[in-house]
């Protein structure tokens, strides 16, 4: 058994004139949970897309679990369960009975059915509303329905595109919960996702993906560590000037400093040794009323990369 | 195996799919029903006239006019006093007012003249033509019965069909056919337009199965829809009397309706794969559905219709099907059937090429 889930190997897709997504290359192994992150439109769905075989890339290959795409798609989809961003649940069936066309749909053996309906039900914590309409769910409750529903048929490459989405806090958690879970009986998570804190607490590895590129991939903490170790947060009185920005960029160890109304956010490499450079400068500029210290966020690392706001 | 449980399991999805969905049950019965309801006010109309009968004379040929006026087709007869008879006619209640004078007998055993008077509400033409024309044909009854009948030219009828038709069942096939057409077209329509509104068609396209095997169980899910309230309907009108197939002719009855719902089916799905929203197909839907009807001879008959419109009429499917039901349910005629039913076999053929076509294109997600 192959050790990869997924390999993109040169991956182009135009759409005419348009290229979404330029030789990507990515190598997501199996038992991980890997987080895709990227703006909109930066080639995220069409990379999905690519990878569950709704779409054909243009040039390139894509092997999911050993097995090439194009040549036996039906193959794939029976390995991979997907949880869409849209949960893709029929809204007037019930939700034994969208579990129920589920394992229909997929072939599943009607032996033991019944029990794992049943399980999977208990699981999504929907047991004692397995005989109601799906239309009279909560946006948690659809979700957790969605995603059992994409286990019922036992897959070893799960698909969760924005697990967070429409969730209220406490059910987000729960749902983080089976993800992990998820994880530790060996299934491999490919996520894409929006939302920082849920790509910190899940992923093993992420995919920062830009105009079609992946411009970066690395661990959650590395991603971080790459942007510099500590970010320090200082307000000054009066505002910081652009001399003092000036002086600050020029040390060694800093890779950034910004001023934004009375506070001087600077990135620092180097640990306390260049921290202290970098407080010393300020403090001989101008008054220092208060000083923060913290690891710098996915949110900053992502910004620096791309240029946007993961929420443009 | 896996394929054929897959294709049940989609049709079984859109059939409760579509028993859950008041809306969609609304969009294909509702126009068939307003039609049934507009052809039974109309046959109540124009069938019998309320007229009113003010017998002057009490004498016995006076009274066999009345009763072959309370025996006539045309009229729904009412007895009345001349003033009763005024007041009905001037409070719409009936539409004429028959007056046998009081000295009938006396002036028909004179060979006098028998001025019966009739005074019309003359509301439009077509309503006091019916009047004008109903009771010189009962006078003309009233003599044909007498020894001394100085009427010597009669009419002598033979009929093509083997029995009449009463006018709400022969319309009642143009409506059965509306009604396949409207639920094939319409839950056809719908069951693949919502797997896209409601982006569940990602759910299906995500599945281990062949898109063949997707589109065969959404056009087998609409034909069965179509089928079971045919089954109902039929059963219904054959409990009634309105309609009951006498014999083997239930077969082709039932084969013709089940090509029918195939080819609105199919239509159906190339809507539903064009348009991909529930109110344009509702739209589109419900207007091919109700063209085809007129072009039927939804309430009328084709053939005397216009020339240029019996030649579209001859290019609509729908036009066959209900040719072949009438001959299968109203006159045991086979007359047409094999023609009938190679042309609904081609338009089953074409409906289903078009809808799976139609699906294949658009179950790419790629362009």
């Amino acid at each position: 058994m192959t050790e990869t889930a997924i390999e993109l190997t040169e991956v182009t897709k135009r759409f005419g004139s348009f290229t979404a997504i330029d030789k990507l290359s990515l190598r997501v192994e199996r038992g991980e949970i890997f987080g895709l992150l990227g703006p909109n439109g930066s080639g995220k769905t069409t990379t999905i897309n690519m990878i569950s075989g709704l779409s054909r890339p243009t040039s390139g290959g894509v092997t999911v679990l050993g097995v090439d795409m194009l040549v036996d798609p039906q193959r794939i989809r029976r390995s991979l369960g997907t949880v869409p961003q849209e949960n893709a649940l029929y809204e007037e069936l019930t939700a034994e009975a969208n579990l129920r066309f589920h394992a229909d749909l997929f072939d599943v053996p009607r032996k033991g059915i019944e029990k794992r309906i049943t399980s999977l039900l208990e699981l999504a914590q929907l047991d004692e509303r397995r005989k109601s309409r799906v239309s009279t769910f909560s946006g948690g409750m659809k979700r957790r329905l969605a995603l059992v529903r994409a286990l019922l048929h036992e897959p070893e490459l799960l698909y969760f595109d924005e697990p967070a989405l429409g969730v209220d806090v406490q059910s987000r958690r729960a749902l983080w919960d089976r993800i992990l879970e998820l994880k530790e009986r060996g299934t491999t998570v490919l996520i894409t996702t929006n939302y920082l804190e849920e790509a910190n607490v899940l992923c093993d590895r992420l995919g920062i993906i830009d105009r079609g590129r992946l411009v970066a991939l690395d661990s959650p903490s590395n991603l971080r560590r790459s942007f510099g170790d500590t970010v320090l947060e200082m307000r000054t009185q009066p505002v910081p000037a652009e001399d003092i920005v000036r002086k600050v960029r020029a040390l060694p160890g800093v890779v950034s400093a910004v001023a934004a109304d009375e506070w001087l956010k600077v990135t620092v490499e180097g640990g306390a040794a260049v921290t202290g450079k970098v407080v010393t400068a300020v403090v001989e500029s101008t008054s220092l009323e208060e000083i923060q210290s913290r690891e710098p966020s996915l949110d900053e690392v992502f910004q620096s990369l791309t240029g946007k706001e993961l929420r443009e | 195996m896996g394929a054929l449980r897959a294709v049940l399991a989609i049709a079984a999805k859109d059939i409760v799919t579509w028993v859950r969905t008041p809306s969609a049950i609304a969009v294909s019965l509702l126009p068939p029903i307003a039609f049934l309801l507009i052809i039974f006010v109309v046959a109540g109309a124009t069938g019998r006239n309320p007229v009113a009968v003010v017998a002057e004379d009490s004498g016995p040929q006076a009274q066999r006019l009345v009763s072959i006026l309370n025996d006539s087709d045309a009229f729904r007869v009412q007895a009345a006093t001349p003033d009763e008879a005024a007041h009905l006619l001037d409070t719409l209640q009936v539409a004429a007012v028959i007056t046998i004078p009081a000295s009938f007998d006396d002036d028909y055993r004179m060979h006098r003249p028998d001025p019966v008077q009739i005074r019309i509400n003359n509301l439009n033409l077509d309503f006091t033509n019916d009047l004008r024309r109903s009771l010189p044909t009962a006078i003309t009854r009233f003599y044909a019965g007498q020894p001394d009948n100085p009427v010597m030219v009669g009419v002598a009828e033979s009929d093509l069909r083997p029995h009449d038709v009463d006018l709400v069942q022969f319309e009642l096939v143009p409506i059965l056919v509306l009604l396949l057409t409207l639920l094939g077209v319409v839950n056809g329509g719908l069951a693949t337009a919502r797997e896209f509104e409601d982006l569940t068609i990602k759910a299906l396209l995500l599945a281990p199965i062949g898109r063949g095997a997707l589109i065969a169980g959404k056009i087998l899910g609409c034909w069965v829809t179509t089928m079971l309230v045919a089954a109902l309907v039929l059963v219904l009108s054959a409990v009634s009397g309105f309609l009951r197939p006498a014999g083997w002719y239930w077969l082709p009855a039932l084969a013709v309706i089940g090509l029918i719902a195939l080819a609105a089916a199919g239509v159906g799905a190339a809507l539903g794969a064009t348009f991909r929203r529930f109110a344009p197909v509702s739209a589109a839907g419900i207007n091919v559905a109700i063209y085809l009807f007129f072009l039927s001879g939804g309430i009328s008959v084709a053939a005397f219709l216009p020339g240029w419109i019996q030649t579209i009429a001859h290019f609509t499917p729908t036009f066959y099907g209900v040719d072949a039901l009438e001959g299968a349910i109203f006159y045991q005629s086979t007359d047409n059937l094999g023609r009938d039913v190679a042309v609904l076999l081609l338009t089953a053929a074409g409906g289903l090429v078009l809808g799976i076509m139609s699906l294949r294109r658009r179950l790419v997600l790629d362009d």
